[in-house]
């Protein structure tokens, strides 16, 4: 990757304004403005306190909620480019098979052909191979989020957005899920951005790391210079999770 | 970490029913009953009571004519017109209850009343109004089962994963794609059950209407049976019924059920 592609910005939000109103006609305010821009091949981890508004920015983002104001450019050009979600479950329609699955979110202008290449590639990639002609209800929790992965991955999306996307796993097989994303992202540039509550998994991915406040806002933006294999027990490691809980504490007694 | 079996696999249909007639002591049910049956008519003494022998002559007699395949033709074609009209009209009225709430409330007590009449009220009222012919039955057929198959096409949308459309927005995925992979996917077994209920009062309805407006079909026979008062006959004519009844579950019913349900996890063993 040059590295004139690598600093090309692919998420570009300025002033992102979202606020509720609920049954009584009280305005609740759950982004003040957020700008932010995140370039290619970005990891970008974003945690907060429940309530800080992490799940609405992606939503936002997807265009799964509407905004209150402000932008959100996503890709190149002026046309809104392909994203892809990786929720907390997998939203796989059961009544498909792990092919028929991927099959299912094909882009209009790509061909039957190439697809499918693209779909045995990605199976390939996060180890699915071998099950695609199984319902998801026949595969554990983990490979069902490998499949949702692996869809999300085969549209070859300007980026995808995951939320909390291991937190229904158990932790050995979520701590298997980290190693094999960061191996997907090394191995695709892919331009991520991961929603967590979990400051560890947020430094395990992470090459960037922001922190929201309880208002909604960007109280750190903090870029992770660890090297890779990232491991807990790395003395580095200690040292940035000691410092980024200290912030993180800091921002919650804030409160 | 993949189940073991996948239990896809499909043992034929009538060899199925067969080896779960035989081996599974389903014939004993049968047996039972039949010899119920004898023993009753052994032991009470009503002249009027038919033995099984005697309903089985009455059986034979109906089959060696052909007149039971007459019948039922005639039958079949009056619940096949008004059972497809219900299911069409029901699924679309269970559409807009479950999607809109204007139609939900202005389709709920019609509904409510549609499923409380009894069948008798739509037979008679239809052969009243429409006369001798096949609009009377078909149309109290319809009448009938519309609500049924309304109330559960209304619980089917209303049971359509939020977070699948969610995901679908994302993807961007057009419409067509929607409908026929997720909506229809969703309704299918909330239709099967609709058609189930439907399909029952279907019957039910038809045989009343035949009773009182028809020259023909399977009610209209068990009317001449009555004016004759043949216990034996009407015996038969029902036996006769609950079998096509059997053919349908088993031909159409339980064939279809399996094809929609191929994907689900099996619980066969949940005691």
């Amino acid at each position: 990757m040059t590295l004139e592609t690598k600093n090309q910005v692919v998420v570009q939000i300025e002033n992102l304004v979202k606020i509720f109103s609920d049954e009584e006609g009280r305005e609740h305010c759950v982004l003040p403005g957020i700008s932010l821009s995140v370039s290619q091949g970005t990891l970008l981890t974003i945690v907060g306190p429940s309530g800080s508004g992490k799940t609405t920015l992606l939503n936002i983002i997807a265009g799964l909620e509407e905004k209150t104001s402000g932008t959100v450019k996503i890709g190149k050009g002026a046309e809104r480019s392909q994203l892809a979600y990786v929720f907390q479950s997998a939203r796989l329609l059961p009544w498909l098979t792990v092919e028929e699955n991927l099959r299912f979110v094909k882009p209009e202008n790509t061909t039957e052909k190439s697809f499918k290449e693209k779909i045995h590639h990605y199976l390939g990639l996060v180890g699915l191979n071998d099950v695609t002609r199984h319902f998801p209800h026949q595969l554990s929790g983990g490979m069902q989020q490998r499949a949702g992965i692996a869809r999300a991955l085969c549209i070859e999306p300007a980026v995808l957005l995951m939320d909390e996307p291991f937190s229904h796993l158990d932790e050995i097989t979520a701590e298997q899920m980290r190693v094999e994303l960061l191996r997907i992202w090394e191995d695709t540039g892919q331009t991520i951005i991961f929603i967590t509550h979990d400051m560890q998994e947020a430094i395990t991915l992470g090459d960037r790391l922001i922190m929201l406040n309880f208002h909604g806002e960007i109280a750190e933006d903090l870029a992770v210079e660890l090297h890779r294999p990232r491991k807990f027990s790395d003395r580095s490691f200690i040292e940035f999770y000691a410092r980024s809980a200290e912030l993180f504490q800091g921002i919650r007694k804030k409160e | 970490m993949v189940t073991s079996d996948s239990k896809l696999s499909k043992t034929s249909l009538i060899g199925s029913f067969l080896y779960g007639f035989i081996f599974n002591r389903r014939w004993i049910t049968f047996a039972v009953l039949i010899l119920c049956w004898h023993f009753f008519t052994l032991v009470v003494d009503i002249d009027l009571l038919p033995t099984p022998g005697r309903v089985l002559e009455s059986l034979r007699e109906i089959m060696r004519n052909g007149i039971f395949f007459e019948q039922l033709g005639d039958s079949m074609v009056r619940i096949g017109f008004g059972f497809s009209l219900a299911l069409a009209l029901g699924i679309i009225t269970g559409v807009l209850m479950g999607s809109r709430d204007f139609w939900n409330k202005f389709f709920q007590d019609l509904i409510v009343l549609g499923l409380s009449l009894p069948g008798l009220v739509y037979a008679l009222l239809s052969v009243m109004i429409f006369g001798i012919g096949l609009t009377a039955p078909v149309a109290a057929i319809t009448a009938a089962s519309l609500p049924f198959i309304a109330v559960n096409v209304r619980e089917g949308v209303r049971s359509i994963d939020k977070d699948l459309l969610d995901m679908c927005r994302v993807y961007k995925i057009d419409r067509v794609r929607l409908i026929r992979r997720v909506i229809l996917p969703t309704l299918i077994p909330f239709i099967m059950a609709a058609s189930r209920i439907g399909f029952t009062v279907a019957w039910k309805v038809a045989v009343l209407t035949e009773v009182f407006g028809a020259s023909t079909g399977i009610g209209y026979q068990m009317r001449y049976q009555f004016q004759i008062f043949s216990v034996r006959g009407i015996v038969a004519w029902a036996l006769l019924f609950g079998l096509v009844m059997l053919v349908i579950e088993y031909g159409a019913l339980i064939p279809m059920e399996r094809y929609f349900n191929r994907w689900r996890p099996t619980i066969e063993k949940v005691v």
